[in-house]
């Protein structure tokens, strides 16, 4: 009988942890937000979440359907893009454009490029920037206040204490900069005239408040219920060497000097938190999507160039940009030039 | 990027080969050995033993093709079972590189364990002698290879030591300061030739440590040494040839055969160093098992230190384990178990140079299922050369080698750390390897 002795070339070892774990790891690191997007905006942002994961699933298994490529169901990666949809996405949006946007977004996004490690595009982002262009209305409908133990009068607490006209005009100025990516208005509420941008950040965040970091006290995306949620997921990520720190250390750095000179002087400054707090997903486009691997560039060198152009993209589009498809399409657009990235600031080792 | 250094504790690799060994040690009794006639790809040497001849410790099996090249001879008595071909795994780790080679063998069965010194040396003589040398080549050369030169000695030869050469101060020197390693010498001849007497010429004003040396040989032989004084380097000689009875001057194999061997003393010190090479003996292989699958985070339980003799089979050290080599479902691993090579043949034969060898038993072990890369950039991160072992595989496999040594495809240590942590399992160590064997390859032919 022959021996049972197996086969492979070295090394006959390997370190734990395949593509499949650090998929699910990732969706583990993500999961409280998710957990406090559910628990602040209720049913509705479940069924988001749902049908954005059902919907990448199904885009994965349509895709392997239409061009025979193998389905990784089990990796994770359609579980993880679905998850990543319905972070950008404001909680109240119809679940049928959720699935829609799961579905085309794997479907074009990764599928239709050859499948997970082909895709030049981030399947959730593809999702995003479908949605955004084709169904806006939708979106600009879905946004919700979020349910506080203060009760849901805390709008109305807000108009007691008289901020609400303050936030009114920083509400516009931002809305300016970013049409569309913010929720309406409550109706009947007064216009006001513009001023200036510090102090509409100002009176933002003062309006929101400290705790906002730990619970949404506005409307905003699924994915910014929290900061305090979604830090210690990201900090894990970054020290497990799950996703590489380069690029959103690179955007940090860059991202606000550079605002701090375009939008001219200290305005700069305020926009960041500013955004922040109105939910408009630039948090998670820093660290989350600029991070993700295979749509991001390979070498150390190349990975810096990437976050520094992602950081002048975004102070543009801050600045003058006037809609919210590009903020979306700008991190899209940027994988498409990983692999001109890639090839020239190859490292080219120490010998 | 992780250093070097750091990464391998990470990778839970303990260092073969703890200079003292503690821990439990196992003797591995051959039934057979199987001896590759190529100790490198490059080192080739032919057999001139044939099936049938009784062989003994230390005996030449083959000679040297080519320069650099080195004979084989056998580390036990026995009988030269059968010349065949098989395949062998070399322990270098370029010749892991290409896998197992076919490679001639002698196989000895019959091995006899007791001292190498029991059993007559072979002693060809006359027609014998000739038709030996003709097959070998060496039919009317002057000189003999000293292997050979060796190998002819009868039972009971005399050793002639003259330390009297053309560079007296040199032999002087060596008298005063070698005189334990020409003890060892001549005590390594004693075990292997049966040597009869020796005769030291030395110049008059050494006398006193000739007469030294002299008196430490007598004991090691059953006939008195003898030490003669003399003038010139080339009177010592022929007077010592005349006592003992050959005409000078004599061709060495004829001395040889004759059963005189004329040595200087550097030439002897040379024999004492060759003998105790030559004459190899059990060496160590670390064996380790791992518990759980491939991911091998820790060593289970103590290792073994097995002493096998120089081509041994893998079945005979998995038989003295314990292991039943016919359902080994394990992997037999040949030294690092980042670089190593399986060792599948339970007739492979272990070599010195396999220096670990490790198990991973573990009836699940998983499969390297290939996932596709997903750019995680961690096989550039740790790199120790930071290369970028993706890229570099993709070309390779691309076909485009070219490019991949522009890139530094020579500069990979083979550290087998890019695939160690891959996530999605890509073999991007192998990849390499073969790039740089195309390489090689490409140079060859070129
Ligand atoms: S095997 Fe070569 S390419 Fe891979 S990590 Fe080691 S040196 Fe780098
Ligand atoms: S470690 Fe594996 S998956 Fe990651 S970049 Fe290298 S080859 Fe690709």
């Amino acid at each position: 009988m022959a021996p049972e002795l197996l086969l492979g070339p070295a090394p006959l070892v390997r370190r734990r942890g395949r593509t499949g774990s650090i998929m699910w790891r990732v969706v583990l690191a993500l999961s409280p937000v998710a957990a406090l997007a559910v628990a602040a905006y209720g049913g509705p942002a479940l069924l988001v979440l749902l049908a954005c994961v059902l919907g990448s699933l199904a885009g994965e298994g349509l895709g392997g359907l239409l061009w025979g490529k193998a389905r990784f169901f089990a990796d994770g990666s359609a579980v993880l893009s679905g998850l990543l949809l319905a972070l950008t996405l404001p909680p109240a949006l119809a679940p049928g454009w959720a699935f829609a946007g799961g579905m085309l977004g794997t479907l074009v996004g990764r599928q239709l490029m050859g499948g997970l490690g082909g895709n030049l595009l981030n399947p959730a982002l593809t999702g995003r920037l479908i949605l955004s262009l084709g169904a806006p209305g939708a979106l600009e409908s879905a946004w919700r206040q979020p349910w506080s133990w203060r009760g849901t009068g805390f709008w109305e607490g807000l108009a007691a204490q008289d901020p609400l006209p303050l936030l009114h005009r920083t509400y516009l100025v931002l809305q300016e900069l970013l049409s569309g990516a913010l929720p309406p208005l409550p109706a009947g509420w007064p216009a006001g005239e513009r001023l200036d941008l510090i102090r509409h950040a100002q009176d933002l965040l003062a309006a929101a408040g400290a705790d906002h970091l730990l619970w949404p006290r506005l409307p905003g995306l699924m994915g910014e219920v929290s900061l305090l949620a979604l830090l210690p997921g990201l900090c894990w990520l970054f020290t497990a060497r799950l996703v590489d720190w380069r690029i959103p250390a690179s955007i940090l750095l860059v991202l606000p000097p550079a605002l701090l000179l375009a939008a001219g002087g200290p305005a700069g400054a305020w926009m960041l938190p500013a955004l922040y707090v109105k939910g408009t997903g630039l948090l998670l486009l820093i660290s989350v999507f600029a991070s993700d691997p295979v749509t991001t560039p390979l070498g150390q060198l190349a990975k810096f160039a990437y976050g520094l152009g992602v950081a002048l993209g975004l102070v543009a589009l801050l600045v003058w940009g006037q809609s919210s498809c590009a903020f979306w399409g700008l991190a899209l657009g940027a994988g498409l030039l990983v692999p001109w990235l890639d090839r020239i600031l190859v490292p080219r080792g120490l010998a | 990027m992780i250093p070097l250094r750091k990464a391998m504790p990470r990778a839970g690799v303990a260092l073969p080969l703890a200079p003292a060994w503690e821990g439990e040690r196992v003797q591995v009794r051959p039934t057979r050995l199987v001896l590759p006639l190529r100790l490198t790809r490059l080192e080739q040497s032919e057999a001139v033993v044939r099936v049938g001849d009784k062989v003994h410790a230390g005996q030449i099996l083959s000679r040297p093709l080519g320069i650099g090249a080195r004979g084989l001879r056998s580390p036990l008595g026995g009988r030269v079972e059968a010349l065949s071909v098989r395949p062998v795994s070399l322990p270098s780790i370029f010749a892991q590189a290409a896998g197992p080679l076919p490679l001639p063998c002698v196989e000895l069965g019959g091995l006899d364990f007791s001292a190498p010194r029991e059993g007559a040396w072979r002693h060809l003589e006359g027609p014998a002698l000739r038709e030996r040398l003709s097959g070998m080549g060496l039919e009317g050369e002057e000189g003999l290879p000293l292997d050979l030169e060796l190998d002819l000695l009868p039972p009971g030869s005399r050793l002639v030591i003259m330390a009297l050469s053309q560079a007296p101060a040199l032999d002087a020197a060596l008298l005063e300061v070698e005189s334990a390693r020409l003890e060892a010498a001549v005590a390594a001849l004693c075990r292997l030739r049966d040597l009869r007497d020796a005769m030291v010429l030395h110049a008059p004003s050494r006398r006193e440590s000739a007469s030294r040396l002299v008196a430490r040989l007598s004991s090691l032989l059953p006939a008195k040494a003898h030490s003669v004084a003399g003038g010139h380097p080339w009177s010592q000689g022929r007077l010592a040839l005349c006592a003992a009875g050959l005409p000078f001057p004599s061709p060495r194999r004829t001395l040889a055969s004759q059963g005189v061997l004329v040595c200087g003393l550097g030439r002897l010190l040379a024999i004492e160093g060759q003998l105790s090479q030559a004459c190899p003996g059990p060496f160590p292989i670390e064996v380790q098992s791992w518990r759980g699958t491939r991911h091998l985070p820790e060593a289970a339980g103590s290792s073994v230190l097995a002493e096998v003799w120089p081509g041994t089979p893998l079945r005979d050290l998995l038989t003295a384990l314990g292991r039943d080599p016919h359902h080994a479902r394990e992997l037999v691993l040949d030294g690092h178990p980042l670089t190593a090579s399986p060792l599948l043949d339970p007739d492979q034969p272990l070599l010195p140079g396999h220096l670990a060898l490790g198990f991973l038993p573990d009836p699940a072990l998983p499969s390297w299922a290939e996932g596709p890369c997903i750019s995680c950039g961690q096989c550039l991160d740790i790199c120790p050369l930071r290369l970028t072992p993706v890229r570099l595989a993709r070309l390779v496999e691309e076909g485009r080698v070219g490019d991949a040594r522009r890139l530094g495809l020579e500069s990979c240590v083979d550290c087998g750390l890019c695939s160690w942590i891959c996530p999605s399992r890509l073999e991007l160590g192998h990849s390499l390897r073969k790039g740089r064997h195309l390489l090689r390859e490409a140079r060859h032919g070129a």
